[in-house]
């Protein structure tokens, strides 16, 4: 693999007969031809690999919730080959000892056509170095053991401190060709001589630098995760997986006084693959029986065509929920949780958006009178919150009569009305005829004044459409409502657009049907 | 040698056997056993057994327990779907009211319907609280049978109403299974259909328009356009015709019902030739 870094065509990365060769990433192409005049080349695609690399950094997540791609000590300039950090701290003996985890890795990533070295230490500088210069026998993995990390380190070549290519260039025309040769000279006369680069290198890797790493996906510590030896098809199966998940997740959250608001389900397939299923809860849960239910609609869209061997789930969003307490009045506690979880179940299958309360506004307009908001999105309403108080006195019936039914835009109508103030006497809508018999009315409708009709469609796309529908002439933006009955004892709710004006033909529209 | 013919058939049926004369009391045990089957006895906990009454003792006489049963599936199929829409949510109030304002689930069609939308100012003259209201807004029936199943099951709502366009007897009982599972009582909303298709529900009905006498005299134009009397005469209470077709454990029925949008009252129109003078609404209990 060749790249051109400043005007030079130099080896990215080499595979393994050509480094028995001699020939060694970060080379010009030029040696390397010298050297190995049959040499293969084609070009590195650098976003590509950066990309590919990030992929195995979320796979990695079967091991870890904390794993990040190494952005700062990869390619060419680190004699080629991306790495990953993988935080391990408390996850190892889920897999049996540290050891037993590298070993997993290095065998997974065989399967998938990468050859991987690995190594665990107490620093990322130590474990970097040591993954990379390592004298691998057998096994492609080693570990620096606690308080080993100096004599181990000392081995090393200077390339092992993630030093620029110059740097590492200039250590050596000095003769110091070892991590261990830096060890005993001063750091600040390092830094003089060198730049602060060698002596900050130094310093992450014994330690006495802390180095942060920003993981791929932000770690939530509420974390449970399943792996199997062999891997699972059946759906049965994965449900099952699942309900346990959920299960141990709400025993953390529960330990902590939390409650999970968003949820995340990984599969981990062997093939590398990393799928994830999202959900969210309306109000803070650790129900494991409502979490795991949150998800079983949605497991089919999985394909599980070659199994699935890890599932993990995350809490990503949380809450907090206080202890679950024997309340006074049990059931009115149940009721509340019961139909929080419904609408949950209800808003994960059908779509957040389908499954809707309704909110009345201060608005005379019909159409704004009331705003359907998602359940999930908004808390839910105190037990006994009626309507928003001071606006309609709680249950009682209104003054003006509403239709059950809203029409989702008013529709127009051929009208006749004997007397241009009067409610018509029959209509035609959708190529049927009304014909009036009882009429209440009118009720004048008109926008707010300090909406001034225009001014307002401007500002609400929506509402555009609406009165884009309604046949442009909203000019005044005044209706006058009529409630009807026709012949056959149907009702409907029908407004004359605008101010009657001599000369003109005014529109009718059917808004609503009564009950 | 010949077999005494039926005597192993009828065994099951009891009230044959004890005698074909109609007694009084062979129709009651008739009809008992009737009930048991159906279920209306001590078979199925007396809690799942509740009724709502209409509170007008015209429709609850004519009910069995003298009431609409709760925890069961009721089935009204809308000529009219603004006053079919309405007398679900007369019920649906009355089931939330009872049940101190526990939600109501309701699945809307907005799509197929073409009949508009629930229109939330108008829920609160039928006595449901919009902010107690979970809408759900699907475009299948099998989404609105899945999302009424899901609501009958939580039985966490006092009542579920699905507007569906056709489902199958199995897809019924399903509901109905689940309504007396959890005492949560499931109406569901439909479309005008020529032949109702068999279906488990506990009652169904029809609900219609009336076409109303004309008891006011068409006002007459004239010039004085001071004194100007108003076009057309007023709407007053509105009045549904609603045909119980179908009720299990009672008979079918037909009544002129009368509801008062202003005070919420349902009440029985009487024949006009019987109409007392001055109509006293019978108020819906509770």
């Amino acid at each position: 693999m060749i790249h051109e870094t400043g005007g030079q065509l130099l080896l990215h990365a080499v595979n393994h007969t050509a480094e028995q060769a001699g020939i060694r990433a970060g080379m010009t192409l030029a040696d390397a031809f010298a050297i190995l005049p049959d040499l293969k080349t084609s070009e590195a695609d650098i976003p590509a690999e950066t990309k590919s690399l990030s992929r195995l950094a979320d796979w990695c997540g079967r091991y870890t919730p904390w794993t990040a791609p190494d952005e700062e000590g990869s390619g060419a300039a680190f004699a080629g080959g991306g790495s990953i950090w993988l935080d391990v701290t408390g996850c190892a003996h889920l897999f049996g000892g540290e050891e037993a985890l590298m070993r997993d890795i290095i065998g997974r990533l065989d399967g998938l056509g990468f050859t991987a070295y690995a190594a665990i230490a107490d620093t990322p500088g130590a474990a970097w170095a040591a993954a990379r210069h390592t004298r691998y026998k057998r096994r492609r993995w080693t570990s620096v053991r606690k308080g080993q990390a100096q004599d181990v380190l000392a081995m090393f070549p200077v390339a092992g401190l993630r030093l620029e290519h110059d740097t590492i260039s200039g250590l050596q025309t000095v003769g110091l060709r070892r991590i261990g040769d830096l060890m005993p000279i001063p750091r600040a006369a390092l830094a003089d001589r060198f730049g602060s680069d060698v002596a900050g290198r130094l310093d992450q890797a014994f330690g006495d630098r802390p180095e942060p790493i920003s993981p791929l996906a932000p770690a939530s510590p509420w974390h449970a995760r399943i792996s199997f030896a062999e891997p699972v098809g059946r759906s049965e199966d994965i449900a099952d997986a699942v309900r346990n998940l959920a299960h141990d997740l709400a025993s953390m959250l529960e330990n902590d006084g939390l409650g999970a608001r968003r949820l995340t389900l990984t599969f981990y397939h062997p093939d590398g693959v990393v799928d994830r299923l999202e959900a969210g809860t309306s109000q803070a849960s650790r129900n494991a029986g409502h979490l795991a239910r949150l998800f079983t609609s949605k497991l089919d869209r999985i394909t599980a065509a070659f199994g699935i061997d890890a599932i993990t789930l995350t809490a990503t969003t949380n809450e907090k929920l206080s202890p679950a307490q024997a309340a006074l009045d049990r059931r009115d506690e149940n009721h509340n949780t019961g139909v929080a979880e419904l609408a949950d179940r209800l808003s994960n299958r059908l779509g957040s958006e389908n499954v809707v309360q309704l909110t009345l506004q201060e608005s005379h307009i019909p159409e704004r009178a009331i705003s359907a908001t998602p359940v999930t999105a908004r808390p839910r309403p105190a037990p006994t919150a009626p309507w928003r108080s001071g606006f309609l006195p709680k249950n009682q019936p209104l003054r003006r009569p509403r239709p059950l039914r809203l029409l989702h835009r008013p529709e127009e109508v051929e009208a006749v009305a004997p007397v241009p103030d009067d409610p018509p006497v029959m209509f035609r809508w959708r190529k049927q005829v009304f014909r009036i018999e009882h009429a209440d009315g009118p009720e004048r409708i008109a926008s707010e004044w300090w909406n001034d009709g225009l001014g307002l469609l401007e500002t609400e796309p929506e509402k555009e459409e609406t009165n884009a529908a309604s046949g442009g002439a909203v000019q005044d933006n005044i209706r006058d409502y009529y409630r009807v009955e026709d012949c056959q004892g149907r009702r409907f709710w029908v407004y004359r657009d605008g101010i009657y004006s001599p000369g003109t033909q005014p529109n009718w529209y059917v808004h609503g049907v009564f009950g | 040698m010949p077999r005494p013919s039926g005597s192993a058939r009828n065994r099951s049926l009891p009230p044959q056997k004890r005698g074909n004369r109609r007694t009084p009391a062979n129709l009651k045990r008739l009809k008992a056993h009737i009930q048991r089957l159906e279920g209306f006895d001590g078979t199925l906990a007396e809690a799942n057994r509740q009724v709502l009454p209409f509170g007008i003792d015209e429709i609850d006489d004519r009910l069995p327990g003298g009431g609409l049963a709760r925890g069961a599936l009721h089935e009204v199929f809308a000529a009219d779907s603004g006053i079919a829409t309405a007398f679900c949510a007369l019920l649906a109030g009355r089931l939330a009211k009872d049940a101190e304002n526990a939600s109501v689930l309701w699945c809307e069609r907005p799509w197929t319907l073409d009949a508009g939308a629930l229109y939330g100012p108008a829920l609160l003259q039928f006595g449901i609280d919009p902010a107690r209201l979970i809408l759900v807004r699907v475009r299948r029936d099998n989404d609105a049978l899945w999302a009424m199943e899901e609501g009958l099951r939580c039985g966490q709502v006092a009542a579920v109403v699905g507007e569906l366009d056709d489902i199958s007897l199995t897809a019924s009982r399903r509901l109905q299974l689940a309504a007396e599972e959890t005492g949560v009582t499931a109406l569901s909303l439909r479309s005008k259909v020529d032949k109702p298709p068999p279906s488990a529900a506990a009652t169904r009905w029809r609900l219609d328009a009336v076409t109303r006498e004309k008891d006011q005299p068409r006002a007459n134009h004239n010039n004085d356009f001071l004194n100007t009397p108003p076009a057309l005469p007023g709407l007053g209470a509105a009045r549904w015709q609603a045909e119980l077709f179908r009720c299990r454990g009672g008979t079918s029925a037909n009544w002129m019902m009368e509801w008062n949008d202003e005070t919420g009252d349902l009440s029985v129109a009487a024949e006009i030739r019987n109409r007392p003078p001055v109509q006293v609404a019978a108020r819906l209990a509770g």
